[in-house]
């Protein structure tokens, strides 16, 4: 992991080396990332572009630690993800990471407020009042007047904040955003956009995955694929623009 | 996940599937209900044995010459006497009473009415021996034996018979035409198996059945006996007893070593104990009914849960992508199984009581239901949700977080 080695004191949130994810379809190896290397700081907002079957949707399942590479190195805040046991993957996606759907993923049959305290439930936390910190992350996402609506009883905008408030119920460090406006419309997804732009300012790691440029637009980085590789790394905060390189 | 989380979506997740948990869990409420049924019935059969022994008295021996020996076959018949009943209460340890005892069948009239009862000459002990409850009346004391009083004592039946509701107590009936007097009725005991109606029967004073009544024996001898009936102390070593009196029998009437034995000593409790071992072919099919009943359920529960796991499959998926651990996925599923197989086990265990109920009712059995019987239902429904929920549960931990999510 010499290569690792980065100028930043502490470990970057995302460090990734040589990347591969590969499919076996039918005897057919389908190589659905090639190579990829990039490493994200504590802190960044980064965008995940490109067309689809780009492998950016890959990309953000083996960032989410619900898949794993079929080679190369994957490192969340330093440690590597290719050693990890199953339940300390389980642990890494409760605690280090939340992650937003693009289909919202709530559980139907569940309150706005039991959707979000969920993971808490998975959290082998004791002596925590679920219920208040789930009313405070409903609250931050300008929800608090609909902790008692199943799903169904909101609108794809306040679902998405719901799942995002879920998301940020164990305080995790980064947030996977998997096209999370991609269901909503243009006004709603402006809304979600400035949530996350928040989450952001407030010190989180956001990666967001899209294929609107207009989304990806509220990110300080752009990350582009296409066929599975990373064609292209752009910042648009100069400053951090000579801290790294991307070698095509 | 905390047990009363699981135990709160489990509950949640059968009630949205209210009609279908219902159908699945009927198997298992079958096979529960069976168990408790069971459990009745045999609680029943129990209390039923309990009752045949006091009712053929408890703690006692009866001495008889055996068949072959009666009849005189191989050799001049060998009957009790008096002396073998003083010997016996002599000799014996652990008795407490002894009465001699001479049967016979008569005919006996009062009020116009004719009816055949079976008759027992006894002792004024014999009441102790039998723990002889009456209705009205008394039992005949020493000094009536002793001098031949007649005086008699009706069973029940007779009794009915003879003067309906009317008291029988005082009034006089003749008995193969000897007027006697009716001094006590006893309580009736009931039927009991191929011995027939146990109250049909009237107790004389043996002194008074040896001077004026017949005897089943064609020529009985002054001194012999039908029967010598025996009662032991309370803790006493009922087969101990028994082969020491038959010893005592054998030394006494000179039997030979290797010999036919000429006396049998029969044991109500042993007798009745014996008598009941058929009756639970029926609750070995009830039994085999009820397991195969909760093991059908239990692959309805399978099958059931096998349905859900696959349904929730996208559930599965985002559970996991928050944090679930495989473990948190079996608990889940696990505890779904066990839920509805523990409620369909309450739901067995209430039409169980009503079953019982049925059962007991239609015997003429109380209805017993022991802590032990409810305890194993509960265990059983447990154990099926265990057992076959556990294959679903797996199935469900075993899914990949991703391909989980990715199925709608």
């Amino acid at each position: 992991m010499s290569e690792c080695k980065t100028s930043f004191a502490t470990p970057p949130a995302i460090s990734c080396r040589g990347l591969w994810r590969t499919y076996n379809l039918d005897g057919q190896k389908l190589h659905a990332l090639r190579n990829v290397t990039f490493d994200i700081k504590r802190g960044e907002f980064v965008a995940v572009m490109g067309a689809s079957g780009s492998g950016k949707s890959t990309l953000a399942n083996l960032l989410g630690a619900l898949d794993k590479s079929t080679s190369g190195e994957l490192a969340t805040d330093g440690y590597s993800v290719a050693g990890m046991s199953d339940d300390v993957l389980a642990r890494l996606r409760n605690q280090a990471i939340g992650i937003v759907f693009q289909q919202f993923n709530l559980l139907p049959r569940m309150s706005a407020l039991e959707n979000v305290i969920l993971p808490l439930n998975y959290s082998l936390l004791i002596g925590i009042d679920k219920e208040v910190i789930g009313r405070t992350k409903l609250e931050e996402v300008g929800l608090a007047n609909r902790l008692h609506h199943i799903p169904s009883q909101l609108s794809g905008g306040q679902q998405q904040r719901v799942a995002i408030a879920r998301a940020l119920v164990n305080n995790p460090t980064i947030i996977i955003a998997d096209e999370p406006t991609g269901a909503l419309d243009t006004k709603t997804s402006h809304q979600i956009m400035s949530l996350f732009a928040e989450l952001h300012s407030k010190g989180l790691t956001v990666i967001l995955i899209t294929h609107e440029p207009d989304i990806a637009a509220y990110a300080k980085r752009l990350l582009r694929f296409r066929d599975g590789e990373l064609i292209a790394d752009t910042f648009e905060d100069t400053s951090l623009a000579n801290e790294l390189e991307v070698k095509p | 996940m905390t047990l009363g989380g699981y135990l709160n979506e489990a509950l949640v997740s059968l009630r949205l599937n209210a009609l279908r948990s219902t159908l699945t869990a009927i198997g298992v409420i079958i096979g529960v209900a069976g168990i408790i049924v069971l459990g009745a019935a045999n609680g029943g059969a129990a209390y039923k044995i309990d009752e045949q022994i006091a009712m053929l008295g408890s703690r006692t021996l009866t001495v008889f010459s055996s068949a072959a020996a009666n009849a005189g076959v191989r050799g001049p018949a060998v009957m009790l006497s008096d002396e073998d009943a003083a010997v016996i209460r002599e000799h014996v340890p652990d008795i407490q009473f002894v009465s001699r005892e001479v049967d016979g069948k008569v005919t006996i009239i009062a009020r116009n009415t004719s009816w055949t009862a079976e008759y027992s000459g006894v002792d004024s002990s014999y009441a102790d021996v039998f723990d002889v409850r009456l209705a009205k009346g008394r039992f005949f004391d020493d000094a009536e034996v002793r001098h031949g009083v007649k005086v008699i004592v009706l069973g029940a039946t007779v009794a009915r018979k003879l003067f309906g509701e009317e008291s029988p107590i005082g009034k006089s009936a003749r008995v193969e035409g000897v007027p006697m007097k009716i001094i006590g009725v006893r309580v009736p005991l009931g039927k009991f198996g191929g011995a027939g109606d146990l109250d049909n029967s009237l107790m004389v004073p043996i002194t008074l059945a040896r001077t004026r009544l017949p005897q089943f024996e064609k020529t009985p001898a002054a001194h012999q006996l039908s029967q010598i009936d025996v009662k032991l102390v309370p803790d006493a070593n009922r087969e101990a007893t028994k082969q020491a009196i038959l010893a005592l029998m054998r030394e006494r009437k000179h039997v030979r070593d290797g010999e036919q034995e000429k006396f049998e000593v029969f044991d109500a409790s042993q007798f009745v104990e014996l008598l009941n071992t058929t009756g639970s072919s029926l609750s070995w099919l009830l039994g085999a009914t009820a397991v195969i009943s909760l093991v059908v359920g239990g692959v309805g529960i399978m099958n059931i849960m096998l349905v859900t796991v696959t349904e929730r499959t996208h559930e599965i998926g985002l559970r996991m992508a928050i944090g679930a651990r495989k473990r948190d996925i079996l608990s889940q599923f696990l505890m779904e199984a066990i839920v509805l197989c523990v409620v369909a086990g309450a739901v067995g265990l209430a039409l169980g009581i009503v079953g019982g109920y049925i059962v007991a009712r239609l015997s003429g059995w109380p209805l017993i239901i022991g802590p032990g019987t409810v305890t194993a239902a509960v265990l059983a429904s447990a154990g099926v949700g265990i057992v076959f929920g556990y294959l679903p549960a797996r199935r469900a931990a075993a899914l990949n977080p991703i391909d989980a999510l990715r199925r709608e």
